[in-house]
């Protein structure tokens, strides 16, 4: 009786599991499939696709605009990821603090993430607009030169990286607040009356206990960004002279716009296969740490 | 009874339905040019009763790439807009509808030459232009005056060569303290357009009429590299977005403006901005060429012809490209000669100033591959204005690539 409970209770499951997964397989793992298939064919999306073997793969190699778009991509994500993690921790700290307004600061900082991609790059780029943006005017006040910010070979990538700290970081700030607000009061209190100091509060008591959401910010943010597409594509299209054309541009340029389909697809499963390499160092870091914590 | 009325009334409406020709037609233009493109839609659908044109607003940086994906997935609108640019390689690849038995033989012959002759591809007409949008030069008529830029009767004056054009931005840059004599783009609008201008005018050219190919001057791409190094090395010019461009021309701070004529829908309307529009400047003994693109009407090809349907399309392009008249309101040049001789046409604000340019246009090579040849120059013509790259070797650069995108 018990098992035939439990197999209607199964089939039960997979009943409800069925709208999600029928529409898993249909727009998620096919297509997946079909995709890592399309990396060994030479294919322009409207002819019939050519098996070419391994040849995406070599043009790969001596394609410099695929490496140099693979360095644009990491340089990005060095620039992004430290000071998403430390600002986000730091400003979560301040509103966890007794401080006042702080239900407005948490709004604040949190709302330039509920905007949606275009709105958040228009806006930054008249922001940088040298002569009549907001930027620019605060610089020619203190007696700087204005920059052309996404004209600049070296300013345009810090420029999409501030816009995408500044709409990104909300999402962070709320995981820690999160986070710190699951430390039990009792620690510091037991700690205070210690003598211990808030410098060592910190670091013996919230930093080690954030562990989790260290990992998961930092993992995250680092596959994000590895993701970099919109922000580029809107604000510079890969410019000036290609110096912030990331790899999702590039593929999105060859697949899209130059029709070569198994050549994007190819580098997509390159990229695909960096992200696995950082979700399952995640995976095996939360293990970790759980396992820290039964023990 | 009742129920009888009913089901014959509904018998009726389909039927009617029926009669009706659904066309659907994508577009991506928006704010003036999608009003104006919406109201010839009207009029036409008012005018035929038995078709019916149904407007799709894509958005722009959008259409190109679900065009692709529905034609591949053989869901294509009947009626698409195009950039003739981009006919190539569409054409190539099959997946456009070829018009020739569709469009009458007297709109044809009433083209400007060169564009009619680039709707076409390897023979057969692909697209229906209905205007052409040059690179035009603007000049602001208060900063030159201020600057004492004037002739005996007080009339600005127009720069007929880049030296002029050059002396006369440097003089006023300088004599007004402003930070640029010349403001625009420097991607598409320097590395593609303004090249294309200024290369035809050295006598380059682009597309190898003996063996079908694209072919540069190697030469002649690096005299217009070195060219548009000197207009920034020179301080005449900064590099900068196409915004900021547009800002500090429209708030009176450059003199002199590189821009197409789509933005005569919007500056003769801005308060405070006294400018003229002309061709661009001429080196001495050539004709003012310039770069210009048009804006088409294709039919995608579907996995199985419908050749009532296409009818019904080819009617209405061809219906938009004579009706062209109200839609040059947007600040495009017609290209059928009788709009663009047409009192309807020039009657509208300063297009007596640049009709002329039509003559002028230099349109993208019919070669498959143009469309990825054409981003590259935008990327190269940044890297020589940013002192990136020496005028030499982004010539040998943009031949080469050239040559492998031919071979690709």
């Amino acid at each position: 009786m018990a098992v035939y409970r439990k197999k209607k209770h199964t089939l039960l499951a997979y009943l409800f599991f069925a709208p999600f997964l029928v529409l898993l397989l249909i727009f998620r793992l096919i297509p997946f499939f079909n995709s890592i298939r399309m990396i060994f064919y030479k294919w322009d999306i409207f002819g019939t696709p050519k098996y070419i073997g391994l040849g995406n793969f070599t043009r790969m190699m001596s394609d410099k605009v695929f490496w140099a778009s693979l360095w644009h991509t990491v340089y990005f994500v060095i620039l992004t990821v430290p000071p998403i993690v430390v600002l986000s921790f730091l400003i979560a700290l301040l509103i966890n603090s007794k401080i006042r307004f702080k239900d407005f600061l948490r709004s604040a900082f949190y709302l330039p993430y509920t905007l949606t991609i275009s709105v958040v790059c228009l806006t930054w780029t008249m922001l940088y607009n040298p002569y009549f943006g907001m930027i620019g005017k605060v610089m020619k006040f203190f007696g700087l030169k204005p920059i052309s910010w996404l004209t600049d070979p070296f300013w345009a990538m810090p420029a999409i990286v501030i816009t995408t700290v500044w709409w990104t970081i909300g999402f962070c700030i709320v995981l820690y607040l999160a986070g710190l607000q699951q430390i039990p009061a009792s620690y510091y209190e037991a700690a205070e009356l210690d003598g211990a100091n808030g410098f060592q509060k910190m670091f013996f008591i919230t930093i080690p206990l954030l562990k989790r959401v260290h990992v998961l910010v930092l993992v995250t943010q680092i596959i994000a960004s590895l993701q970099i597409f919109g922000q580029v594509y809107i604000m510079t299209a890969g410019g000036p002279a290609g110096r912030t054309r990331t790899l999702m541009q590039y593929i999105y340029e060859q697949g899209f716009r130059y029709f070569r389909m198994g050549y994007a697809q190819a580098m997509a499963f390159v990229l695909f296969l960096v992200m696995l390499v950082f979700a399952y160092l995640q995976l095996r870091l939360m293990i970790a740490s759980a396992k820290e914590e039964l023990v | 009874m009742k129920r009888l009325l009913v089901v014959t009334l509904l018998l009726a409406f389909g039927l009617l339905a029926l009669a009706k020709t659904t066309i659907t037609v994508w577009t991506f233009f928006s704010g003036g040019e999608g009003f104006l493109v919406t109201e010839l839609i009207k009029r036409f659908n008012a005018e035929n009763p038995d078709i019916e044109v149904i407007e799709h607003i894509v958005e722009w940086g959008q259409l190109y790439n679900k065009l692709t994906t529905a034609i591949a997935a053989g869901d294509p609108p009947d009626v698409s807009v195009m950039h003739l640019a981009l006919l190539p390689d569409f054409a190539s690849r099959g997946a456009l509808t070829a018009l020739d038995n569709y469009i009458s033989k007297e709109t044809l012959q009433d083209y400007v030459p060169e564009i009619a002759a680039k709707a076409r591809y390897d023979g057969k007409l692909y697209a229906v232009p209905f205007d052409t949008h040059p690179l035009v030069l603007y000049y602001n008529k208060k900063l030159l005056k201020e600057a004492g830029l004037v002739d005996a009767k007080g009339e600005v004056l127009v720069p007929k060569t880049w030296d002029e054009l050059l002396s006369y931005a440097k003089q006023a840059k300088e004599k007004l303290g402003l930070e640029v004599g010349i403001s625009s783009e420097i991607g598409a609008m320097m590395g593609e357009r303004l090249f294309i201008a200024y290369y035809t005018q050295l006598g380059g050219q682009i597309y190898d009429e003996k063996t079908k190919t694209l072919k540069f001057d190697l030469e002649k791409v690096k005299k217009t590299y070195e060219f548009m190094s000197n207009l920034y090395t020179s301080g005449v010019m900064k590099p900068m977005t196409y915004d900021t461009a547009e800002s500090l021309f429209q708030n009176n701070q450059s003199p002199f403006h590189f821009n197409g004529v789509w933005v005569m829908a919007v500056y003769p309307t801005l308060e405070g901005l006294q400018f003229g529009v002309t061709n661009l400047p001429a080196i001495a003994g050539s004709k003012p060429y310039t770069w210009g693109d048009s804006h088409t009407w294709v039919i995608p090809k579907k996995p199985k012809d419908d050749p009532a349907k296409i009818a019904a399309a080819a009617k209405f392009i061809e219906w938009f490209a004579k009706n062209a008249a109200e839609w040059a309101k947007a600040g495009h040049l017609p290209v059928l000669k009788s709009v663009l001789n047409s009192e309807a046409f020039l009657g509208l604000p300063m297009r007596k100033d640049y009709a002329h340019v039509a003559e002028f246009v230099v349109p993208a090579p019919s070669v498959k591959g143009w469309l990825e040849v054409r981003i590259k120059m935008w990327e190269i013509g940044e890297a020589v204005i940013l002192g990136k790259m020496t005028p030499d070797a982004a010539a040998k650069e943009l031949v080469n690539f050239a040559k492998q995108v031919l071979e690709d």
